[in-house]
């Protein structure tokens, strides 16, 4: 009977001293406010990647228009690292206006800016989806327009790999005898420095069995009566009537 | 009397009426409708129907940092539509199933890419998504 009644005098010794290490009410919640914190600072930050036109470099923060023409801000600090479009390790003092660029960094959605640990000058190619109008076999040029009422020349180079996007997903290799009229087109590539509108494409797809799409079929007239208007020069360059 | 003031008031009433119909009938004559209100209503331009084929995607979201090479793209569209993925370096198709849907993977360059995802119904409607979409293997 002894050792059962030393057992209950050390349990009720022993509850109390338990009690006294278990935190307070206090310390939970100041626990849970640390915690929910640390939760919305996980939530207002995230990684993110953007590209854009540089419009602005100095100080700490670089400016640029992204792909959809939104000026967007990026920080910078001494841990972000730079690189030319060789990928040799550059800084903040070699940012130029009007240099393309892609930023990743961690991105504060309450203040909506960038603070950037990569920043890379990049060299991206546009791509260009339309309907293809005219098709120069001298000059192995097509005419893409686009629904928005844009005529862009497309050069097929030797480099530009062509496809034809098949119904039944498959891709072709094609060459330009291939390519038709009135079938939609995207293509890839680079403007020329010297003639604006005309791109030098690096690949070239086109919808094989598919229609044109009927935004650009209804503006083609509108297309085919302003290029009448335009006067060649035999040069290349294109005047247009006062 | 009497009568010679009733006669008055009546006379009074009457020239009264004439001279407000005939400023009335010159008012009238005097209205000029112009020709852009008399058009015929024939050149009234119906407006074009609106296109009902869409495309959305479902991911990569925009501006997402991946730490995979090869990202999966899926989204929704009209069912049996033909899709071609492309960034500056490669290219995928894919059809839409029956309901619509379609997933695929691309493989995309390390640092930022731009990835568009181009659908063309059996009609030729065209429908182009424009995602930036990056790989990084650093930890940051």
């Amino acid at each position: 009977m002894k050792p059962l009644l030393y057992f209950l005098l050390f349990f009720i010794s022993i509850v109390p001293s338990v009690n006294a290490q278990s935190p307070t009410t206090s310390q939970i919640d100041e626990l849970k406010n640390k915690v929910a914190s640390k939760v919305a600072e996980l939530k207002l930050v995230e990684k993110r990647g953007i590209t854009g036109i540089v419009t602005e470099a100095g100080g700490t923060k670089i400016s640029l228009k992204d792909l959809k023409g939104n000026i967007r801000i990026i920080d910078v600090d001494e841990l972000t690292e730079f690189a030319d479009v060789d990928g040799k390790e550059t800084g903040l003092s070699d940012i130029d206006k009007g240099m393309q660029i892609g930023a990743i960094g961690l991105y504060n959605k309450e203040s909506e800016r960038l603070l950037a640990r990569f920043i890379d000058e990049v060299k991206m190619p546009e791509f260009i989806i339309g309907g293809i109008t005219r098709k120069d076999s001298e000059s192995f040029e097509v005419t893409l327009a686009t629904s928005d009422g844009k005529e862009y020349q497309v050069s097929i180079e030797d480099i530009t790999k062509s496809y034809g996007v098949e119904e039944d997903e498959t891709l072709t290799r094609s060459g330009f005898s291939k390519i038709v009229i009135k079938r939609n087109a995207i293509t890839i590539g680079f403007f020329d420095t010297k003639i604006k509108q005309k791109i030098i494409a690096t690949r070239f797809y086109y919808f094989d069995n598919l229609p044109l799409d009927p935004k650009i079929e209804a503006i083609i007239p509108a297309l085919d009566e302003s290029s009448k208007n335009v006067t060649s020069t035999g040069s290349g360059k294109k005047l247009t009537p006062l | 009397m009497k009568k010679e003031r009733l006669f008055l008031s009546v006379g009074a009433l009457v020239i009264g009426l004439i001279v407000a119909v005939v400023a009335f009938y010159l008012y009238q004559s005097a209205k000029v409708i112009s020709p852009q209100k008399n058009r015929p209503l024939t050149n009234i331009t119906k407006p074009t129907p609106k296109s009902t084929f869409f495309l959305s995607l479902t991911e990569p979201r925009d501006e997402e940092v991946s730490n995979k090479r090869v990202i999966t793209v899926s989204g929704k569209t009209e069912p049996k539509v033909t899709l071609l993925i492309y960034t500056q370096d490669s290219e995928e198709t894919a059809i839409s199933s029956n309901d619509g849907s379609f997933s695929t993977t691309i493989a995309i360059a390390g640092g930022v890419n731009k990835l568009s995802v181009t659908a063309a119904s059996p009609n030729g409607e065209i429908q182009t998504i424009v995602r930036t979409v990056s790989f990084t293997s650093e930890n940051f």
